[in-house]
């Protein structure tokens, strides 16, 4: 019996270790420098975030996670990133989930590379982050796509947008965190944006915002340590991740079953997966298939739950 | 798709050999007889398709809303989009000429309401933890009828035995009750700051929350709720 044709995904490639005298102290001290800092851990994060492979999409969407994770705790809202990932794979396609749900839809967006469109985001973010469409959105955007080129650096184009987004629409955070990585990834040429800045924002900075005009550098200073924070962790969470994807490539070889290689490429570019009847294996085989993969470490089980279980690097 | 995209080619939205003055006539008639056709609010992406790109649809709206003052009804924004409405003033006429509007086929009844509102300020939210909530069973026909009517719709489904669906509120939700957003929900601060918002602490019953609104509920009699015997959990 021939055997059949196995397609093997890439191994994703490994990037130098995230330089450890970029990375800003964890809490507590003052910091003088953070546009140095900012500067020296996007420059360290560039590599990773220009390079396209599948696992840069996986990446982006465990970042949108933990963005919209942030942004929902700011809102109020109780949903963690395990919730919000329960939200957003047990649903039926096309239906709604909920007002986080949202949020993480709206991040998970803009790790697409669709987001570098600058015309449609009026209509996208419009419909993303369900706002009314006035004057204040339209001039917002206006702004940021006017930043997309043109003197400065990037983390002071990104945290000027964030600050004028947020004098025209004071209500809404998401679209100033959305609109500053979307302008900083324009700035830098990266292919798609990736999402930094919501998670590393604390709620305290943005009382520094309304100043930012005026010439007061306490905003840039908060976006620039929060883009050095951001870069940090994304490129010690792409590390992470590569040596899993390895791992799981590895167990993907030694797999039997029909949807396995494609399974294995699924798992490589989406954040989590349910056991569930695929193109040609049935519900029970793709159980087996993930029980495998748990066994010979390809994956994890993400949600630590006896049933609804979700698989992912 | 393809039949969307060729309309879409055959409508001249430009209109550049007309004066401009005829033009945005032209393009104030169309978006005023698109948001009059369409039974539901009309969103700005739909609008952008009988424009031309250069214009500024909130210009067009405003120019429109110019027009209808003095008419009886009037072009509101709801839901993201626009509708045609009439003047609230003119209700009891239009009650007392047609009976449309004095009472729904099917209104909604004061535990009804509560429960809708209960959705709206916990979604996603099952039906299992609303009657948790409320301390007695919200029936299938409560959800269905909320559901009929088009307020609620099912999210994501709830990790636990059975897989319930979870209820969230729709569009027609916030464009009924005159919301833009969610955050329009009233007291939605309040309660964030009070971290009442929280699903998960009011079921595990660390806030006295209904004692204080208990009275009002009981009293206007829409809650078959016995007041005291019956703790919330």
């Amino acid at each position: 019996m021939a055997s059949r044709a196995r397609f093997i995904p890439e191994p994703p490639p490994t990037f130098p270790a995230f330089p450890g005298w970029a990375r800003p102290p964890a809490s507590g001290e003052v910091l003088e420098d953070t546009g140095f800092l900012a500067g020296a851990a996007l420059a360290a994060l560039h590599p990773i975030a220009s390079h396209e492979h599948l696992l840069g999409t996986l990446w982006r969407q465990r970042l949108a996670l933990g963005c919209a994770a942030a942004l929902a705790r700011q809102n109020g809202r109780t949903e963690d990133e395990a919730m919000l990932r329960d939200h957003w794979y047990l649903r039926r396609d096309g239906d709604d989930p909920g007002p986080a749900g949202q949020l993480l839809k709206a991040w998970r967006a803009l790790g697409e590379r669709s987001a570098m469109a600058a015309g449609d985001w009026e209509v996208r973010l419009a419909a993303l982050l369900a706002h009314s469409f006035d004057d204040a959105l339209q001039e917002a955007i206006a702004f940021a796509i006017d930043q997309l080129r043109g003197p400065g650096s990037a983390v002071r184009a990104a945290a000027a947008v964030a600050a004028t987004s947020l004098r025209f629409r004071p209500d809404s955070r998401p679209l100033a965190l959305w609109l500053a990585d979307a302008v900083l990834a324009h700035r830098l040429r990266w292919p798609a944006p990736v999402p930094l800045l919501a998670a590393h924002l604390k709620r305290a900075d943005f009382r520094h915002a309304a100043a930012h005009a005026d010439g007061d550098s306490r905003w840039l200073a908060a976006c620039s340590l929060a883009y050095a924070r951001g870069a940090a962790a994304a490129a010690d969470l792409h590390a992470n991740l590569a040596w899993r994807a390895g791992r799981l490539l590895a167990a993907g070889s030694q797999l039997r079953g029909r949807d396995a290689d494609m399974m294995v490429a699924i798992l490589l570019s989406e954040d989590a997966q349910p056991a569930r009847t695929g193109k040609a294996a049935s519900d029970r085989s793709s159980r087996r298939l993930f029980e495998r993969l748990v066994a010979l470490g390809g994956v994890r089980e993400l949600t630590g739950r006896p049933t609804f279980r979700l698989y992912g690097l | 798709m393809a039949r969307r995209a060729r309309t879409r080619q055959d409508l001249d939205t430009e209109l550049a050999d007309l004066p401009p003055e005829l033009r945005w006539r032209e393009w104030m008639g169309r978006v005023e007889a698109v948001i009059f056709a369409s039974p539901e609010p009309v969103g700005r992406e739909i609008l952008a398709r009988v424009v031309g790109r250069g214009c500024n649809l909130d210009l067009i709206v405003d120019d429109i809303r110019g027009e209808l003052r003095g008419r009886p009804y009037e072009l509101v924004a709801v839901a993201g989009g626009w509708q045609h409405r009439t003047r609230k003033s003119f209700a009891d006429a239009i009650r007392a000429a047609t009976g449309m509007g004095a009472e729904d086929p099917k209104p909604l009844s004061p535990s009804e309401a509560l429960v809708l509102m209960c959705i709206g300020y916990f979604q996603p939210i099952t039906r299992g933890e609303l009657s948790q909530f409320f301390g007695k069973e919200i029936s299938r026909d409560v959800i269905g009828h909320l559901r009929s009517l088009g307020f609620i719709a099912a999210g994501p489904r709830s990790p636990q035995p059975g897989a319930p669906y979870t209820y969230v509120t729709t569009k027609q939700f916030l464009s009924h009750f005159g919301f833009d957003t969610l955050r329009d929900l009233p007291d939605m601060e309040a309660l964030e700051d009070a971290g009442l918002l929280s699903k998960d602490r009011l079921l595990a019953g660390d806030f006295p929350i209904a004692r204080t609104n208990e009275d009002d509920f009981v009293d206007d009699g829409a809650l078959d709720l016995p007041p005291e015997e019956e703790p919330w959990p």
